[in-house]
């Protein structure tokens, strides 16, 4: 997937989501911000310093789970750690337990990955995406795998996340309304090649919540999100 | 657990035995033709003193052979998958070694290692080194992308990556490795018993044919199929303590 002239800045903090059909390129964009691949040209830098593999200032979450069936909840959440050194694993260890407190799985800290429901595994995949306590948490279509509900739910806890650490945030999705309700701005893509239509600043205070998309702002940017995407005459459809 | 599971096959196996028996006794069958199974039942009571000796001799082969294979074949076969020109040397080779017959071997073997432990440790390890290292590299060329994405995303050296996510993902590989083995171990040391050894459920088998003694030789064979069943089911129950998280996935082999 190629993507051309792609030229993004985020500012600390922000909550950015990379919305667009499939196909646009958006999972490679955050691949390259991840840096688990590597641009042919041009570079990407956190906070002025060039991206390399295994940047300690930046959590990854994946499509899926992609927690390691052989290690306990709480050793997914502390691998990050563990791949630095055991010490490290194990001085992480309240982080992780406060981290799963968080987001309610105490109860289930030693239990193997496939005991728990999809939602779940999400959940823990995000407490390791933060035990280093990153700056930068990138995100490709966390919740595209996950039921309506639970989905919702998980937006919810991610706001919260963001309101608590204030923590900067990439998230691929091809869910308008998701992007809406979570995003402070929205960078809407299209394809062949990948590029970025257009940036928008949705405008909305946070805190937000499922209410959010009834306000007036969040239906015109549905609307506009639409237009971008799908054309003028198929959007009004 | 089912009580048809237990029930019907015994159920079977007594049919047989009747049959066999029965046919026997009315076709009058000579016993060094085909004895029947009274016959090798109380034939096995007859060398049950002895027994013990030669069962700890060919389960020590087995069980040193095993491991001297598992010590070389999952090295190998880490070593064969993380590297190509390690793999594009040697992968031909050793596909050529496995297709040798271990018995058409076997008497070189004897003339190059004696009549020693060596020889019954070089036919098992013939066989059983193969299925061991290929499982192991399959297993560690299998782990999915996103397991490597984790690692790379986390800043996992080669080395951490290998440690932490490649060898664990591979381990109930190398495991359906070891099962077929195990197995194929007890058939490199009784190749082995029958050339060079002294004791030994091979050399009972052997020294029992030789003599029109088929009551025993089939005793024989019985406890040797059933020492295999055994040290296969171990194997299993050791996957299942060590590797609990693997078991579910592939419960039936």
């Amino acid at each position: 997937m190629a993507l051309e002239n792609i030229d993004l800045t985020i500012d600390q903090g922000d909550f950015v989501s990379l919305l667009g059909p499939s196909g646009c390129g958006k999972s490679t964009l955050l691949r390259l911000i991840a840096g688990l691949d590597t641009p042919t040209r041009g570079d990407i830098r956190v906070g002025g310093d060039r991206i390399s593999v295994g940047f300690e200032r930046i959590g990854m979450v994946f499509q899926q789970p992609t927690l390691l069936p052989w290690l306990s909840i709480l050793e997914n959440v502390v691998y990050p750690a563990r791949v630095r050194s055991r010490r490290l694993a194990q001085e992480k260890r309240d982080e992780a337990l406060r981290l799963l407190e968080m987001v309610d799985l105490s109860r289930v800290t030693d239990q193997p990955p496939s005991s728990l429901s999809g939602g779940m595994q999400q959940r823990a995949a995000i407490c390791r995406s933060l035990i280093l306590d990153p700056e930068l948490l990138v995100m490709d279509e966390p919740f595209s795998a996950l039921d309506a509900m639970t989905r919702e739910e998980l937006q919810l806890e991610l706001l919260r996340i963001h309101a608590d650490s204030g923590k900067t945030i990439i998230f691929v999705t091809h869910s308008i309304p998701e992007a809406v309700l979570i995003s402070s701005k929205i960078v809407v893509m299209s394809s062949s090649p990948g590029r970025i239509a257009e940036t928008i600043e949705t405008g909305m205070p946070y805190p937000r919540t499922l209410d959010t998309l009834r306000l007036d702002r969040a239906q015109q940017l549905d609307a506009m999100i639409r237009e971008l995407i799908y054309g003028r005459n198929r959007g009004k459809k | 657990m089912n009580i048809r599971l237990i029930l019907l096959p015994t159920a079977s196996l007594a049919a047989m035995l009747a049959f066999w028996e029965l046919a026997v006794l009315f076709l009058e069958i000579p016993a060094y033709l085909l004895p029947a199974p009274s016959r090798v039942w109380s034939a096995g009571v007859d060398i049950a003193a002895a027994l013990p000796r030669h069962v700890l001799a060919t389960l020590f082969t087995v069980l040193s052979g095993f491991a001297l294979s598992a010590a070389i074949s999952i090295p190998l076969g880490v070593g064969l998958s993380i590297n190509k020109t390690v793999s594009e040397a040697l992968y031909p080779l050793l596909v050529f070694a496995n297709a040798v017959p271990v018995i058409a071997v076997a008497p070189i073997i004897v003339v190059m290692f004696g009549t020693g432990l060596e020889s019954r440790l070089v036919t098992t390890l013939m066989v059983c080194f193969f299925p061991i290292m290929v499982a192991t590299a399959t297993g560690i060329l299998d782990t999915p992308r996103e397991y490597l994405d984790l690692g790379n995303s986390t800043g996992a050296s080669f080395k951490t990556e290998l440690l932490t996510i490649r060898m664990p993902h591979a381990a109930p590989f190398i495991f359906s490795g070891l099962k077929i083995g195990i197995s194929l171990s007890v058939i490199g040391a009784v190749v082995g018993e029958f050339i060079t050894s002294q004791k030994g459920l091979g050399f009972l088998i052997v020294s029992a044919t030789t003599n029109f003694d088929l009551a025993q030789a089939i005793a024989s064979v019985v406890v040797l199929a059933l020492m295999s069943v055994v040290l296969y089911q171990t194997v299993q129950q050791v996957q299942r303590i060590w590797l609990p998280w693997s078991i579910k996935a592939e419960s039936m082999t």
